[in-house]
């Protein structure tokens, strides 16, 4: 079963979007929390259900509850949440985080479920460069040929994929100009106040792992984004007009969050598809059927994909245009999307409102609706 | 370990992999000069990282064996950045793709090997490189290149 019944989007919350902050994270997650609780017309104390996903994921992390991450322990005491019935934290995506809050309600394990995920850019060290000296468990695999910082195997895919498909880093272009076009339109983007990017500017970027150059990668930032779910009777009652939750799927069976539900690919008339790194993009298009394999390339144009386009994608400007929450802010867009609130950046009649968070062959897609399925 | 006036390898510098009893056997192999892999006693064939349950037939029965270390290029990307420790831009990492275990891709990097020389189908072979405390790493070089 993954289509789902009864589950709502009901409140968002954000901080700004810094490229470093003073704070620590657990100051930042505290701010989102209570934003999204608000947002939504409830009270703290009506809190009862939490669900995170506190992973650091940079190479140099310290992995610190409350400074660089936020654990569901940490949250609720800092909120003084002492009478929750359900909590969890799970693997770094929102979008499990959804999926998770949706299994948890539609249980009745609780009533209202916060959702939080906050993200740090250290001040003091570089985000990417990896200290370790030791690689253990799966790492020890990947690191010790300096493997993982800087994207090294998202750029062995792209360098792969070109050779196959003919595609170009000029095609490739089209996904960062894409995102730094809709940036414009969101205030808590980094690149909102940014021209947009040029190819000549693409093609003058230093490389960070060549074929990727600096703009392929999403930029490093300190904030966090927030989240309330209830069941959809419950929102009859609260201030925001819902965003259902009708589906979800995960990278093994990614066309089930369709056809679970009976639509196409085609019926979605806005996707957030997450873009830490440019080509996770393609790779996301054709695992999702949105075109045929080999083909993300040539389909992936600024016309269909940008504003007014027949296939909006990453409207508020993906990781790429708006900083790095990890796929907090595709979260935080398709569900602005689907309640109709996304101001000028609003997609017209959206009713079918896609999020897809996470890597090639790891992550959790969730199809958002502003009305409810029978 | 150096002589006097000789440079430090900078190799010795860079991550160390932490063996654990279910990776141990592979490192212990790479120290002595050979690519071992679990090899699925049913149908053939390898995994790594080491499985317990093989992917293919879903048979338990795995041991450790010795693979010839010829590859084939499956991608390779040129590190420009300075962001693990040894490591000096730019660099070569890479996907190879085992000849006589088509289903085991490794990460690596191509070592003897110009940038230019790097491409998708380069045939390469097995070679090892030294780190600290006694540890190598399989690396992989064009084949029929000279050893440095």
């Amino acid at each position: 079963m993954t289509a789902v019944k009864g589950i709502a989007i009901v409140g968002i919350g954000s901080t700004d979007i810094v490229r470093r902050s003073p704070r620590s994270l657990g100051a930042v997650a505290f701010e989102a929390a209570l934003a999204a609780i608000e947002d939504a017309g409830l009270s703290l104390d009506q809190i009862d259900g939490y669900v995170g996903s506190p992973g650091a994921p940079n190479p140099s992390a310290i992995h610190a509850d409350g400074l660089d991450e936020v654990s569901h322990q940490y949250m609720l005491e800092a909120l003084g949440i002492d009478g929750a019935t359900w909590a969890a934290d799970v693997s770094g995506m929102p979008t499990g985080m959804v999926v998770a809050a949706a299994q948890a309600l539609a249980a009745g394990a609780c009533r209202y479920v916060l959702g939080v995920r906050a993200h740090y850019n250290p001040p003091d060290r570089k985000y990417s460069e990896s200290g370790v000296a030791r690689a253990g468990g799966r790492d020890q695999f990947a690191l010790p040929w300096g493997h993982g910082p800087g994207g090294t195997r998202f750029a062995l895919w792209l360098q792969r994929y070109m050779h196959q498909t003919g595609a170009t880093r000029d095609d490739l272009f089209r996904i960062v100009a894409l995102a730094r076009r809709h940036a414009r339109g969101n205030p808590l983007a980094y690149w909102r106040d940014a021209p947009e990017l040029t190819l000549d500017e693409y093609r003058a970027a230093r490389w960070v792992t060549e074929p990727m150059c600096l703009f392929d990668s999403d930029l490093p930032v300190t904030g966090a984004g927030a989240f309330i779910m209830t069941t959809a009777e419950r929102a009859r009652d609260l201030r925001q007009r819902p965003a259902h939750v009708i589906s979800y799927a995960n990278a093994t069976r990614p066309r089930r969050v369709f056809e679970s539900v009976g639509v196409q690919p085609a019926d979605v008339q806005v996707a957030q598809l997450y873009d830490g790194f440019s080509p996770i993009v393609w790779s996301t298009l054709e695992q999702l059927g949105f075109c045929g394999p080999g083909e993300a390339h040539a389909f992936a144009t600024l016309e269909r994909m940008g504003p007014g386009g027949s296939l909006p994608v990453n409207t508020f400007g993906g990781s790429l245009g708006e900083g790095r929450l990890h796929g907090m802010g595709h979260l935080r867009e398709a569900a602005l999307q689907a309640m109709g609130r996304a101001g000028p950046r609003q997609v017209p009649d959206a009713r079918l409102s896609l999020v897809q968070v996470g890597v090639l062959e790891r992550y959790w897609t969730v199809l958002l609706s502003s009305e409810p399925v029978d | 370990m150096s002589g006097v006036g000789a440079e430090p390898d900078p190799r010795l510098q860079r991550p160390l992999p932490l063996p654990d009893p279910d990776t141990a056997p592979f490192w212990d192999a790479a120290a002595a000069g050979r690519l071992s892999l679990p090899v699925c006693e049913d149908c053939g064939r390898a995994a790594l990282p080491p499985r317990r349950r093989c992917a293919g037939c879903g048979g338990f029965r795995l041991a450790w064996r010795d693979i010839e270390g010829r590859g084939t290029v499956e991608s390779f990307a040129v590190a420009r950045m300075n962001l693990v420790r040894g490591y000096e831009a730019p660099y070569l990492v890479a996907w190879v793709r085992l000849d006589a275990h088509p289903e085991v891709r490794l990460n690596c990097n191509l070592v003897d090997c110009a940038i230019e020389q790097a491409q998708i189908g380069l045939p390469v072979e097995l070679c090892f490189e030294p780190r600290a405390e006694g540890l190598a790493v399989p690396q992989f070089r064009p084949a029929g290149a000279a050893a440095p």
